[in-house]
């Protein structure tokens, strides 16, 4: 399918909707010509299968950081008339609302350095990391219903955070409509989620001390907070098993709703539902509790990572100036209006490892970032560069306000797993003074580092395609991991 | 053979399960979803958790199941390394039930992925010349 692909411009390829048969709309990839090299081909031919759907608004895309994944491929937005199209349990993926946050300090390397390892060691104590780990907040029914009705603000009205936290999240900390009990959220994802508020999880999840390295963009780092030298915290994160549990039941109810509606599938996994269906709205107010119980576990962290602070410099957190910078989400499905072809049009956009990425003048985002725009945040790989970059007003022409959202893979987890060994990551990076702390070292190996691809080849292909710009660059010092 | 891994997913775990019998692929396949995050011979068979599942046909039965196995492996802190299959039956109107017994134990072992779900890409249960393969692809 790759050779199918027309270069349109140096970080710009085109895939045509006569590609393959039922190909409804024509596919957009974003990336260097050494992107494309290295992309599957089976990940091409995935974006072609999104294409097939009903109702698709030109065009399905990828980003740079994209790789072969199930059904959609990871590092893709698939974007679907609010009326034609359809909402997709698959196209959104197990992880709703994975997604990253950054929180800033008034610290620098000087103040860090000496007492890193008593930081990284009191952070891992505070944050629960690990499979089904328990977290140290006991819910009852009526409150866990609060979490995922409120989300990040639950949160600020349990005093583990203040207002302004909220106002640096996208979409406020929560979304408006989530569904809270059965029949649209189950009592298994309940009974999975309750337990597992405040925790990080394991695999590629992580919390992340690290320093700003470079600033590109010295006027728009200013307005983020952020400058040269300086510590911050990131930390990325999900919905837990609450979100893997809605995700699953939403693949079974779907799965009967395509032979409902009589919906031809290319690969089940795209399982869907007319967007203004019973199943479909059902999927999408199941889906906001997911990414409501995400954003407020992401906040009850943020609340930790600033005690732990507290505790190490012996200064309250404002003191130390742990503001949140932003809070974005790379994995979900919204309902969003954007100008197509000169009109607006409302559809839902499908994030599936893509951050949103909206440029300047958007009421989506906050007021004080409104005349530069939104904060997006780049994780790299475990130990390995992390970006800031800026929303820009061609994301909004051309990607449905949407960029990449990581390195992402470029060898199988399994490979990794067989090619290195956990302790001589854990070796390779302390040898480069950073502090590694994670519940055992074997989980390191499917996230080595060279596993990946390089951060800052994708990160290029979106500055050069100027659909997000870069605004500074971050390294780890210390890591917990799951 | 009980089951097999394959790498060519990049972000993905795919395996096949085989068995000759219905109960062996569920058990086999069960085994295989367990054995993407760890290793089985690992863990002592001291604890058990009696699991059911639902589906409108055996591959829905299936896919229900591997799913509420990793539900009760996170909920009860249960890690399972193995699997009896007391009741696979199809009740009229009603689709398949199925009633196992999951053996594991309370002491996880050292993890090296951690499965998230059960994908529905290429997920199937087939009958082949001498019994069933199950093909599963998990997300980690």
């Amino acid at each position: 399918m790759k050779e199918k692909l027309k270069q349109q411009d140096e970080f710009r390829w085109w895939l045509d909707k006569s590609a393959r048969p039922r190909m409804k709309v024509g596919a957009k990839i974003i990336g260097s010509k050494e992107i494309i090299n290295t992309l599957e081909d089976a990940a091409v031919e995935q974006l072609t299968n999104v294409a097939t759907l009903p109702g698709p608004i030109e065009p399905v895309l990828a980003m740079p950081d994209a790789h072969w994944g199930y059904g959609l491929p990871m590092g893709a937005v698939g974007a679907f008339d609010a009326e034609e199209g359809i909402i997709s349990a698959g196209c959104t993926g197990f992880d709703i609302n994975c997604g990253v946050r950054l929180i800033r300090t008034n610290l620098s390397v000087e103040d860090v350095q000496p007492k890193l390892q008593q930081l990284v060691e009191e952070l891992f104590n505070r944050v629960p990391a690990g499979v089904g780990s328990q977290g140290k907040i006991r819910l009852s029914d009526s409150q866990f219903s609060d979490v995922i009705r409120w989300g990040a603000k639950w949160a600020i009205d349990n005093d583990r955070g203040v207002p302004a936290d909220l106002a640096h999240c996208e979409e406020g900390g929560y979304m408006e409509g989530a569904a809270m009990q059965a029949p649209q959220v189950s009592e298994k994802a309940r009974r999975r989620g309750r337990p597992q508020l405040g925790t990080l999880g394991a695999g590629n999840h992580y919390l992340e001390v690290q320093k700003v390295e470079k600033i590109f963009d010295e006027p728009v780092a200013k307005v983020f907070g952020l400058e040269k030298g300086q510590i911050v915290v990131m930390l990325h994160c999900g919905s837990r098993g609450f979100g893997h549990q809605v995700a699953t039941d939403y693949l079974e109810s779907m799965a009967v709703a395509v032979k409902k509606y009589n919906i031809w599938l290319p690969d089940q996994q795209l399982v869907c539902a007319p967007a203004n269906s019973p199943e479909g709205q059902d999927y999408y107010a199941a889906m906001k509790a997911a990414v409501n119980f995400a954003f407020c576990n992401r906040q009850v962290m943020t609340h930790w990572i600033r005690q732990g602070f507290e505790a190490v410099f012996g200064r309250d957190w404002e003191a130390l100036g742990m503001h949140l910078v932003y809070d974005v989400t790379h994995n979900i499905c919204k309902f969003e209006t954007h100008e197509v072809n000169g009109l607006k049009r409302d559809m839902y956009v499908h994030r599936k490892g893509a951050t949103r990425a909206f440029g300047p003048g958007n009421p989506k985002i906050p007021e004080d970032y409104q005349s530069v725009g939104q904060p997006v945040l780049i994780g790299g790989s475990m130990g390995t560069a992390s970006y800031v970059l800026v929303g820009t007003e061609q994301a909004m022409k051309e990607t449905f306000g949407s960029t990449c959202h990581g390195a992402g893979r470029a060898m199988s987890r399994k490979a990794a797993i067989r090619k290195y060994h956990g302790r001589d990551i854990k070796n390779a990076l302390e040898a480069k003074g950073k502090v590694v702390r994670s519940m055992g070292t074997k989980i390191l190996a499917e996230e080595a580092p060279n596993a990946y691809k390089d951060v800052h080849v994708v990160v290029d292909s979106v500055h050069g395609a100027d659909i997000s710009r870069k605004v500074a660059s971050q390294i780890p010092l210390g890591v917990v991991k799951g | 053979m009980e089951y097999e891994y394959s790498d060519e997913i990049t972000s993905d775990q795919l395996f096949h399960a085989y068995g000759t019998t219905l109960p062996e692929v569920f058990r086999n396949a069960g085994k295989a979803l367990f054995g993407v995050m760890s290793d089985l011979e690992e863990v002592k068979l001291d604890h058990e958790i009696e699991v059911k599942a639902e589906g409108i046909d055996e591959q829905h039965l299936l896919y229900d199941w591997l799913s509420n196995l990793l539900l009760e492996f996170e909920v009860e802190g249960v890690f399972f390394a193995d699997f009896s299959i007391n009741l696979i039956e199809e009740r009229p109107g009603k689709g398949f039930h199925l009633v196992s017994i999951a053996k594991g134990s309370q002491k996880i072992p050292e993890l090296r992925t951690h499965v998230k779900g059960v994908t529905l890409h290429r997920f199937s249960l087939e009958r082949i010349n001498n019994g069933y393969k199950a093909t599963v692809v998990v997300d980690v």
